[in-house]
């Protein structure tokens, strides 16, 4: 049982991450679709970085440097050159995995996969007893938490949050207000951009200690739809991102218990159906209360 | 009027030039010999018969999905699902054709490709109707669905539909009958062109010369308008909806009597992103759209082809591809903008791109 659990939140902390960064950036008013990328950014960098020079602190701190660069290019094209972010978000994911692909061969000579030593620290020290599987959790998981802490405050308990999410629920009301939009989605895209470097270096050294080609495999979209899922609300992500880790870890259990009762696949599914479910729901919810209905993609010819 | 269809031709001409030479700035700091590359992009996509070939394969898949797009995009209505309604229209027609069997191939082949268009329809308004009676934001809702298409065809491939002839690794199904394909491996033939044609054709006369297309055209640009017009919206919405699934899902059927022959879990993994930049490179138009599938297509040919002639890898030539996503929907740079903003000003946003076209031929409906 202890060991399903750590198994779920070990599959759950990269998606955790990197929906709390979706989430600040949909609060704002984007649709952040290039998560995948980022989180594939910050994988390879901090691998890179610690193969050529072993120092896990630098790697952590160039992965965050590269995914605020790629943050900041995102906003210069959705805000300033007022670029389509659904289109750009998910040609960053692209651009991404063809980026760090060619990167990769480019430094690393082949496309093989790439090994390191580095390892993130664990906490918790339990050798034996019924608990022992916490060991294995990484610091990142705990920071996990304390972000979806921080997160919850800032966003009800600080001026600025709720700044944020007006920007989000009503950008005219906000500008009206004096709010500068554009300031602050540049702010809520370079927050997603962190936590998607922290998503990344999770993914590549908690257990697999290497990069490999688009090693990410959808996560990001992952935490796109937990950022959903969750309601948009700290908690709620939280929520979303365990249950998806816990529906990972299941697949892995069913795969080797349920063996053939019920395909691993449609376990896999449900995120996805879920996500449908309550997308309808919420949308019968809001048109109850007479929110209007999304508008029409516009801009686009 | 000129000067509007100008502008819808040279902006995404001037997206793909700057693109380009950002691509290639790129590979002359790493070290690699441009000239080289363009050769060998050249050499993998036109030069030759076979390149040429190749280059057509791929343009076919981007072209099919890419006019349904265009059409959704006009209309408003934002569907990324066209991967999921692919694969969902190849596994529709693979069970056809695995199910026909030996009968005649005029029976079972026009019956498979029927499946497919429906299933890939369905798909589609799977998302559409979401939209159209809830509200729920189809972005989100036809992109799920591709996530779950892409499980479905998993299990598929691994499940019911495996190959048992297979060393029960790899995830691919049976192969149809050779009697029921439409081209052979190549994926070029003359049936697989006359499908294109019909499709390019039937997308212009829609788009251009019906009171449809018209239509399609004003709930994208004003829905509260369009109602006014005495538009349908939600039936227009559905159409759209259905009209880009069965693209996708006759795409998808192509694939598997076309080159394919048999279905692979994850075949074709980026092709429905892409056909969503076709559309955008195309100006939502079906000649644009058949530019632009061709552009890609070659592309894609020549990225099979680069490794084998130079040093630079697969991934280089996508990095080309995602240099243009990124700044295909780029609107204006801000100087340009605000300069066009003082000569006008009282249009909002976005309104100033409405084509002359377009607003001549809505004068023409108010009228009437």
């Amino acid at each position: 049982m202890m060991d399903l659990l750590v198994l779920c939140l070990q599959a759950a902390t990269p998606i955790w991450l990197a929906a709390l960064g979706g989430l600040i950036a949909q609060r704002s008013g984007v649709l952040h679709l290039g998560l995948e990328g980022l989180m594939l950014c910050g994988a390879f960098t901090v691998v890179a970085v610690t193969v050529r020079t072993g120092s896990l602190a630098l790697a952590l701190l160039i992965a965050i440097g590269v995914n605020l660069v790629v943050s900041v290019v995102f906003w210069l094209l959705i805000s300033k050159l007022k670029a389509n972010a659904i289109i750009v978000g998910l040609a960053i994911s692209m651009t991404a995995a063809a980026a760090t692909t060619f990167a990769l061969v480019n430094i690393f000579g082949s496309q093989a996969a790439i090994h390191t030593d580095a390892a993130l620290p664990r906490p918790l020290d339990l050798t034996n007893g019924p608990l022992a599987p916490l060991g294995k959790i990484t610091v990142l998981t705990y920071v996990a938490v304390a972000l979806t802490v921080a997160a919850l405050l800032i966003l009800t308990r600080t001026r600025w949050g709720l700044r944020l999410s007006v920007c989000g629920v009503d950008e005219f009301a906000a500008r009206s207000a004096g709010v500068n939009v554009v300031l602050t989605r540049l702010v809520a895209l370079c927050v997603a951009g962190v936590c998607c470097a922290l998503a990344g270096t999770e993914l590549a050294l908690a257990n697999v200690q290497s990069f490999s080609e688009n090693m990410t495999q959808g996560r990001g979209y992952l935490a796109f739809i937990a950022v959903l899922l969750g309601g948009v609300s700290p908690a709620g992500v939280a929520a979303a991102s365990v249950f998806f880790g816990l529906a990972d870890g299941l697949g892995v259990r069913s795969q080797l218990g349920l063996h053939g009762v019920v395909p691993v696949q449609f376990i896999q599914m449900l995120p996805y159906l879920c996500t449908i479910g309550a997308m309808a729901a919420a949308a019968v919810i809001n048109r109850r209360r007479g929110v209007a209905p999304p508008t029409n993609a516009d801009d686009l010819t | 009027m000129i000067a509007g269809r100008a502008r819808r031709v040279l902006r995404p001409l001037s997206v793909v030039v700057i693109a380009i030479a950002l691509v290639l700035l790129v590979y002359g700091l790493l070290g690699y010999s441009v000239t080289a590359v363009v050769d060998g992009v050249l050499a993998g996509s036109v030069t030759s018969l076979p390149a040429a070939e190749q280059t057509l394969r791929w343009t076919v898949p981007l072209l099919l999905m890419g006019l349904g797009i265009a059409v959704a995009f006009r209309a408003g209505y934002f569907n990324v699902g066209a991967q999921g309604q692919m694969y969902v229209g190849a596994m529709a027609s693979l069970v056809v054709g695995l199910w026909g069997d030996g009968r005649a191939p005029v029976l079972v082949v026009p019956l498979a490709f029927v499946a497919a268009v429906l299933a890939g329809a369905v798909w589609s308004l799977a998302a559409g109707l979401l939209r159209l009676l809830l509200g729920a934001d189809e972005v989100v809702t036809s992109l799920m669905l591709n996530f779950v298409a892409v499980l479905l065809l998993q299990w598929a491939t691994s499940g019911p539909l495996k190959s048992r002839a297979g060393t029960g690794q790899a995830a691919t199904t049976e192969s149809i009958d050779a009697a029921y394909r439409i081209s052979s491996s190549t994926g070029t033939s003359v049936s697989i062109f006359l499908i294109c044609a019909a499709v390019v054709a039937a997308t212009a006369i829609l788009v251009d010369w019906t009171r449809t297309g018209l239509e399609i055209s004003l709930v994208g640009r004003n829905p509260v308008m369009a109602r006014w017009q005495g538009v349908n919206s939600t039936g227009v919405g559905l159409l759209v909806f259905a009209f880009s699934g069965g693209c996708a899902g006759l795409a998808g059927a192509v694939e598997t009597f076309g080159p394919a022959g048999s279905l692979r879990s994850g075949f074709s993994p980026q092709v429905g992103f892409m056909a969503v930049v076709v559309a955008l490179v195309g100006g939502l138009g079906a000649f644009g759209v058949l530019l632009a599938a061709v552009f890609f297509g070659a592309l894609r040919a020549a990225s099979l082809y680069l490794p084998v002639v130079t040093d630079l890898p697969q991934s280089g030539i996508d990095l080309l591809s995602g240099a243009i996503a990124l700044l295909i929907t780029v609107t204006g740079i801000p100087v340009v903008r605000r300069r066009q903003r003082r000569r006008r000003a009282p249009s909002v946003d976005g309104a100033s791109d409405v084509p002359d076209r377009l607003v001549a031929q809505h004068r023409e409906v108010v009228t009437r």
